[in-house]
């Protein structure tokens, strides 16, 4: 039976697939449906592991998930339970029992159902792997304890460079991780029993960047954006506040209040140099105040900006500036030469920044920091317009290769190609840890 | 609890708030209290370890909901 591997990417979920390809036969089951939709758009012959979902099977994870409920509001209520966290008084106890219940109530039904259609998937076809871009949220997290205990291996290929709230990472799931350079592995070896699970490979979404653009394409790509090529264009990456830490709680429109101030100086730059163009790029993984802020770049007379979704090397290649806040997109302008400004206001809370590994750039990365509006709008200009910005930029790149990709030599898909495919082969080699876990 | 409940304390260390300090403890450990994990185990997987992401920043919210005014 040809053997298949669950496919939870989003971003290069086509091109790891298509990698794959190349070496051998392989089946491929969408974890999502953002996978399915990326690999359908690429023709990529697939099924979808809810395909296998039948009503009786939801059925019976209803069932299941109720009376697992009950025995846990039953649990909860019992003393020993309640002295096991005397840090809690009895308001807090009270408040964190309900919201545990509910989250529960939303979660158990659709784990159950997932670990039932990790085991049907498992049986009913050659499962061998697991492939995820992250190995802490519900879904991956359980489909990978599923196909754990069926001795399937899983591989977390990382999806981003770690900073900032960490807590999410505090043990690798995967029974082996791809990491882009020594610098990233060094935050997640304490999260493992073996250093050799984690596997420096270079970020196989990154290999587009050993390579100039190819000609014609910063051309083409602003053909399609209404952009004229020859004028300067500033990109404005927005950022996702993910709410999972007291600081960005507590602060929930961060990304929000940055943006502003950086279509505000984006505004003030446009008088004093009208033939700039601006793009704004939301964040992959949603942003949910873009109306308002497109509202807000009106009301300060900017002309309608341009809304890009695009693979993110077209985006940087159309534009000649990057404007972000601590994201990995800077990562890969610095990749591609290109100038980027990095905006930390000091209006947001400084633990909004610095909590868990720190800030993702430095003074000494290949990035100008800006803390204020005026911050913002000085530096987007100076690395327009000024060569010594642009030449101490271009000096720091190479350090910054270093430590967010490793070698950067655009094999990266080459090595986490060979991880994978040993996995797939010799899956029995990668199975101990997930074992040794349950042990403890 | 005993010290296995407590193992992972170190790992959410470095965290700054004390709120979030006691949430992580707690969403990386109540699964394993043996008063709950017979009913979180489904075939073998804990369904309270995988769901200890989105459980976290739950637990912050009712700390927070409790003491408002401890929030920063």
């Amino acid at each position: 039976m040809i053997p298949a591997v669950l496919l939870g990417m989003i971003r290069g979920s086509d091109a790891i697939a298509r990698a794959l390809l190349e070496r051998a036969d392989l089946k491929f089951v969408a974890l999502h449906d953002a996978t399915a939709r990326v690999l359908t758009e690429a023709g990529i012959a697939h099924t979808r592991l809810d395909d296998l979902l039948t009503p009786e099977m939801r059925e019976h994870a209803v069932s299941e998930a109720e009376a697992r409920l009950a025995a846990i509001v039953h649990a909860l209520s019992e003393p020993s339970f309640r002295r096991a966290w005397p840090e809690f008084s009895d308001t807090a106890w009270a408040t964190t029992r309900a919201r545990l219940l509910k989250a529960l109530q939303r979660d158990l039904i659709e784990q159950i159902v997932l670990v039932d259609l990790v085991r049907r998937c498992a049986s009913e076809s050659n499962l061998r792997l697991v492939l995820v871009p992250e190995d802490t949220g519900r879904d991956p997290k359980t489909a990978i304890r599923a196909a754990q205990r069926l001795g399937i291996p899983a591989l977390h290929v990382l999806h981003g460079f770690p900073y900032g709230t960490q807590h999410g990472h505090e043990a690798v799931v995967a029974d082996m991780m791809a990491v882009y350079s020594d610098a990233a592995k060094s935050v997640f070896l304490p999260y493992v029993d073996d250093p050799n699970r984690i596997r420096v490979t270079g970020n196989p979404d990154w290999d587009v960047y050993a390579r100039p653009p190819r000609t014609g394409l910063k051309e083409e790509v602003c053909a399609r954006m209404g952009l004229d090529p020859r004028l300067p264009t500033v990109a404005l990456g927005l950022t996702r506040c993910s709410g999972i830490s007291v600081a960005t709680l507590g602060n929930l429109e961060y990304g929000l209040r940055t943006a502003e101030a950086a279509l505000n100086a984006c505004a003030r730059l446009k008088q004093r140099y009208p033939d700039w163009q601006f793009i704004i790029r939301p964040h992959p993984g949603g942003w949910r105040g873009l109306e308002g802020l497109l509202e807000h770049a009106q009301k300060l007379g900017l002309p309608p900006l341009y809304v890009d979704f695009a693979p993110p090397h077209e985006c940087l290649a159309a534009s000649d500036v990057l404007v972000c806040i601590e994201s990995n997109l800077g990562i890969e302008a610095i990749l591609w030469g290109k100038p980027v400004v990095n905006i930390v206001l000091d209006t947001v809370p400084a633990e909004v920044f610095e909590e868990g590994l720190g800030p993702l750039f430095t003074d000494a990365d290949a990035v100008l920091i800006a803390r204020s509006e005026s911050q913002i709008e000085a530096a987007i200009e100076s690395a327009l317009t000024d060569p010594a910005t642009k030449r101490r930029l271009i000096e720091a790149q190479p350090m910054c290769l270093r430590r967010f990709n490793g070698v950067h030599d655009g094999g990266a898909m080459a090595r986490v190609r060979a991880l994978a495919q040993d996995m797939i082969e010799r899956g029995e080699q990668y199975r101990a840890w997930g074992t040794r876990r349950e042990a403890l | 609890m005993d010290d296995g409940l407590r193992e992972r304390d170190a790992a959410t260390a470095r965290s700054k708030h004390p709120f979030e300090v006691t949430a992580l403890r707690f969403a990386a450990n109540w699964h394993r209290h043996p008063d709950v994990r017979a009913a979180l185990e489904y075939h073998g997987v804990n369904l309270g370890e995988a769901d200890e992401y989105l459980l976290g920043p739950e637990i912050m919210n009712a700390l927070l909901e409790a003491s408002p005014e401890d929030a920063p």
